[in-house]
């Protein structure tokens, strides 16, 4: 049981966290949970979809920045940018998705845009099927669509 | 165990073809021009994502965008384009059957219905300003306004001339209840050209078809067609004033556009002194409306749009290469031949606008809510609370 201030979350695969509040309702559904149900806030949470390798990635990021906006002098703007970069350059491409999907249904906002981004740096400068081998997304068009497509639009050299 | 080994089979990898459509539209909105293509053509589901940043006009209204907008008479339908990317968009406004469009700044329409009625309406907030009706039943030679009309002071201008000896003009101010019409006789003959005046430093400007100016004056109501600059030559088409950054600017395009010729009025000389690049500025050009704005992407800039296409592509002229051209195809001409005039149109911005329901009311007299003079678009709705006297 969670003392007074934590809350206790457990994912997919019954691994239980205990975490400060102010670290949980950085996801938008906990916390809307926790408002509108008290019951969440005395008990566990189950965190539906999300194992606990992911979970654990989660409440680390989250930690982070709820000690941030809570104390600036600690951990800087500049400490967080830091925190974030290392954070999503170790991720593995699987990670990496958990992540997002986990982030989403948990309303993560800050965490999903930071995810986003670093797909969309990944995608940057690169031909389609370099971004198909890095995502491993099978190629459906046909040549005729592909020609279609190019002729479409302006930017397609 | 086959359980185990299910699982390792999952963490093999991901399917990213089933990431949710709005997190691919996040991931594509910090995507530009080559990288949007390239991400549209990994696969069918990635293809089906629109790019959120040019996106509808309407849905994700993109400030600093310019669009032409055209509405038939006699249709529903209001169709946008986008110059660069070649975005089209078309929207059921039923609000706008039968009606004309005259006029548009700031992301409002000047609108005109039947053979008295006008109105203001912004597509991007579906807000609607009705006016007092016009004051004859032919509607203006030329139209303008000078701020939104949500704005306090928005003045709307419209004149009507048939020969070059004589002008009259109509003004009407927010919260007047009637036009105020004036004629004038010309000190010098000026017959305006077919683009709509504009307002440049507090006054109302028409271009001549020859290049000659007449200035309205709305302190002290007063009326000259200015001695210089001198007409030009006479193979002058269509010509376009435009306001950029406060100069005076005018584009003159010889039929088929063989010739084309930008010009900065020098006040200092009133003479008309011919430019042949316009830098980082952008001019979009139609009859309805025509202004100029610094491009905020670097291949738009040094270019005159035109509400023209050559097939679906927006046709500009390129002061770099000399040419008009289109971002779609391989199209380069020395002339407009084999492009097509797009009919009732003009160019619209998004605006984010902010205004209260009162505002919305052309006879709402928002000087007698404040006494600040200055009361703006900007109004907050504290304003709102504290309407207590109508």
């Amino acid at each position: 049981m969670a003392s007074k201030g934590n809350l206790t979350l457990k994912s997919c695969n019954g691994k239980e966290f205990i975490v400060e509040e102010k670290v949980a309702v950085m996801s938008t559904t906990i916390k809307n949970m926790v408002d509108v149900d008290d019951s969440f806030a005395q008990g566990v949470i189950p965190i539906i979809g999300v194992d606990g390798k992911i979970l654990a990635k989660l409440i680390e990021y989250c930690k982070e920045h709820a000690e941030a906006d809570e104390d600036e002098e600690v951990k800087s703007e500049e400490y967080l940018k830091k925190f974030d970069e290392k954070f999503v350059d170790e991720l593995n491409l699987n990670d990496l998705y958990d992540l997002l999907k986990a982030s989403n249904y948990l309303e993560i906002t800050k965490l999903l845009n930071l995810l986003c981004q670093k797909v969309a740096s990944m995608i940057k400068g690169k031909k389609p099927e370099e971004i198909r081998r890095i995502f491993n997304i099978k190629n459906d068009f046909t040549p005729e669509e592909e020609e279609e497509i190019n002729r479409q639009n302006p930017w397609a050299f | 165990m086959a359980k185990q080994g299910e699982e390792n089979k999952l963490m093999e990898g991901r399917n990213w073809t089933d990431i949710p459509e709005d997190l691919l539209e996040t991931i594509l909105s910090s995507l530009y021009l080559k990288d949007v293509q390239r991400f549209h053509l990994v696969c069918k589901t990635w293809q089906s994502v629109a790019d959120p940043k040019f996106h509808h006009p309407l849905r994700y209204p993109v400030v600093e965008s310019q669009w032409l907008v055209q509405k038939i008479y006699d249709e529903d339908k209001c169709k946008f384009f986008h110059p660069l990317y070649g975005d089209r968009y078309c929207v059921d406004i039923p609000e706008l059957r039968d009606a004309y469009i005259r006029y548009s700044k700031d992301g409002w329409l000047f609108m005109s219905r039947d053979d008295y009625e006008i109105f203001f309406y912004n597509p991007f907030s579906n807000a609607k300003i009705e006016l007092p009706d016009l004051p004859s039943r032919c509607f203006f030679r030329g139209v303008t306004f000078t701020s939104t009309p949500t704005s306090y002071g928005c003045m709307v201008f419209g004149f009507s001339a048939s020969f070059e000896d004589s002008v009259t003009i109509f003004t009407i101010k927010c919260g007047d209840e009637d036009w105020i019409e004036k004629e004038f006789e010309n000190n010098l003959p000026i017959f305006p050209s077919h683009c709509n005046p504009i307002f440049h430093n507090e006054k109302f400007y028409i271009l001549g078809k020859n290049g000659n100016i007449g200035v309205y004056d709305p302190k002290d109501e007063h009326w000259t067609v200015l001695d210089n600059p001198e007409k030009l030559n006479e193979y002058i088409y269509e010509n376009y004033l435009v306001d950029c950054d406060g100069d005076l600017m005018a584009v003159f395009v010889a039929s088929t556009g063989s010739q084309i010729s930008v010009y900065k009025l020098d006040e200092l000389k009133m003479d008309w002194e011919e430019v042949n690049d316009l830098g980082d500025h952008m001019f979009f050009l139609s009859i309805r409306n025509s202004f100029s704005r610094k491009s905020v992407i670097d291949v738009m800039k040094n270019k005159i749009y035109f509400p023209r296409f050559h097939g679906k592509y927006c046709v500009f002229y390129s002061l770099d290469t000399r040419m008009y051209e289109t971002f779609g195809s391989g199209f380069s001409k020395d002339s407009l031949f084999d492009t097509a005039e797009l009919s009732h149109c003009c160019w619209i911005e998004p605006r984010e606008d902010d205004y209260s329901e009162e505002q919305l009311d052309w006879f709402y007299d928002s000087s007698n809510a404040s006494d600040d003079i200055d009361h703006s678009a900007d109004s907050s709705t504290d304003d709102d609370n504290s309407e207590g006297e109508s």
